[in-house]
């Protein structure tokens, strides 16, 4: 860990409340990119961006400097994540694309065309779609294995849950995803 | 090897790279030769390809500023809540990481569990505080099973009434509670008819009824209730058990009213070699003077020369005059008797 990392956690620990501001700074953009790829939607996961840093900030007395930081708080993004229940009832989809102009997307390095680019934002739209019609369990762990690579026994460890139950996990979403953009 | 519907997990362990190198080779060769499992896997793999193909959008730095800026409030805002507020707060996140903690299966399955067994001791309990205080609960538990014949109810009514035996002292406060309801069935309906002394004893010689009385009688540790135990037991047919019940609780209870009474109801019954040691033993240890009184009484008289020495004991040694006056009488009266049969 570096040492400007490990002075910031601690001067947080001591009750240094800018010095999580200068963390959230440092790893804002990763978070915030691993909770929409959790949520598939802008406002999901900016609340989920909330709530991991909240939570972080509660329990960073916890953080013995055993692992690296983020790989601690991704573990706690992705519990939440996985935990996630949306108080609000929020079920429509916004596109970042038109209706939020604080989300940008990325091109296509290959081909920046019109007609690609909205090409794109239609199938965007559709396995963002489809990943919405996922249960908030089968959809991080879809993203975990799928997006991240990472293997179904470190899933189970990540989660606190049993291998079985990542499988399952991820044979539904993966049959489920498969159902709904057969169909569209 | 056929297509079988057990492949279809291993397909995806297979997609996902999950499997081991040497079961990544065993199923590559059932691959090879299953139609259905290569066109699946050739499904998945477009699947695939149509998620990655999508761009992720990513945020801006205008949108990072003001989440962290409203975090940081939220943050230093709760430091500067009133305690309510405060404590408001902390019992929703409670009951946020409650609700989250028993969504996931495992919790639930221990949560089922936990209420199943929570459930059985409630039950259980409710069982039997419900037939301790309200016997009639135990009476409708059989008389509204209409599929029952009259034998078979009769049955269950007796196996209850074992299964409180063993509880212990239930039966007993049922039949001997001191006020008497006007419930018209079960075990009120026998404590109501003994208590108020009704012309149908027959409940008194139902043995299972006399077991409890015997069992209450010796056991009970409330004082009042082996009274009425007693009490009970001296209304009942004579019966070598109860007579043996009586002399024990004669022995060996702990209440001077109780060894009382018990030694009164003996009074009445039909001497007997074991009685009779109960008597001798009662003569020269019971505490209380009436009791030895009563216990010499009864020895008085008995065509038993072991009888004499016991007398002989009592004479020299009771603490009360008049006990060991009566027992110097009787030694006399056994003196002239045993001359006059030797004229």
């Amino acid at each position: 860990m570096e040492k400007e990392e490990v002075e910031l956690i601690e001067r947080v620990q001591g009750g240094d409340k800018m010095a999580f501001g200068r963390l959230m700074e440092r790893y804002g953009e990763r978070v915030m990119s691993m909770a929409f790829r959790f949520t598939r939607s802008p406002q999901d996961a900016e609340d989920l961006y909330q709530e991991t840093f909240i939570k972080v900030y509660r329990n960073l007395n916890n953080f013995r400097f055993e692992s690296e930081f983020f790989t601690w708080m991704y573990r706690i993004l992705a519990n939440q994540a996985f935990n996630l229940y949306n108080k609000r009832k929020r079920m429509t989809l916004a596109d970042p694309g038109e209706d939020d102009y604080l989300w940008e997307t990325i091109p296509d390095e290959a081909d920046e065309g019109a007609d690609r680019m909205t090409l794109d934002h239609s199938l965007r739209e559709q396995v963002d779609a489809a990943l919405q019609q996922l249960s908030s369990q089968q959809r991080v762990v879809f993203v975990l294995k799928h997006f991240e690579g990472k293997k179904i026994k470190d899933i189970a460890v990540l989660l606190d849950c049993a291998e079985g139950t990542v499988k399952r996990y991820l044979f539904r979403a993966t049959r489920k995803l498969q159902t709904i953009l057969a169909e569209s | 090897m056929k297509h079988d519907k057990h492949f279809e997990d291993l397909l995806m362990l297979y997609f996902y790279d999950e499997l081991s190198d040497s079961e990544r080779a065993g199923f590559k060769d059932h691959i090879d030769e299953c139609p259905v499992c290569q066109a699946e896997i050739e499904r998945l793999q477009a699947i695939e390809k149509q998620i990655d193909r999508v761009p992720l959008p990513a945020p801006t730095p205008q949108l990072l500023t003001e989440m962290n800026r409203r975090i940081m409030l939220e943050l230093t805002g709760r430091e500067r809540q009133p305690t309510m507020a405060k404590i408001k707060d902390l019992i929703e996140d409670i009951f946020d990481s409650v609700a989250i903690t028993m969504a996931r299966p495992r919790y639930q399955l221990i949560a089922v569990g936990l209420t199943f067994v929570i459930g059985i001791f409630v039950g259980k309990l409710w069982l039997s505080t419900g037939l301790r205080h309200n016997p009639e609960m135990l009476a409708n538990l059989v008389n509204y099973n209409y599929q029952l014949t009259p034998t078979e109810k009769e049955d269950v009514q007796k196996a209850f009434a074992g299964y409180l035996l063993k509880s212990g002292g239930i039966e007993a406060a049922d039949l001997l509670q001191a006020d008497q309801g006007t419930n018209s069935s079960g075990l009120v309906e026998v404590n109501v008819k003994v208590e108020k002394n009704l012309a149908i004893k027959g409940g008194l010689d139902d043995p299972t009824i006399q077991n409890m009385l015997m069992y209450a009688a010796r056991q009970e540790p409330d004082k009042e209730r082996r009274l009425r135990a007693v009490r009970l037991l001296g209304q009942v047919t004579p019966r070598p058990e109860v007579d043996e019940t009586l002399a024990a609780v004669m022995l060996r209870d702990a209440a001077e009213p109780i060894r009382l009474l018990a030694a009164q109801l003996l009074d009445e019954r039909a001497m007997t070699g074991q009685r009779m040691e109960a008597y001798k033993s009662v003569v020269l240890n019971d505490s209380s003077a009436t009791i030895r009184k009563l216990a010499l009484e009864k020895l008085v008289g008995q065509d038993d020369p072991g009888i004499v020495p016991v007398i002989a004991l009592v004479a020299a040694r009771d603490e009360a005059d008049e006990i060991r006056q009566m027992a110097r009488d009787a030694l006399d009266d056994l003196y002239k008797n045993n001359n006059q049969a030797q004229k």
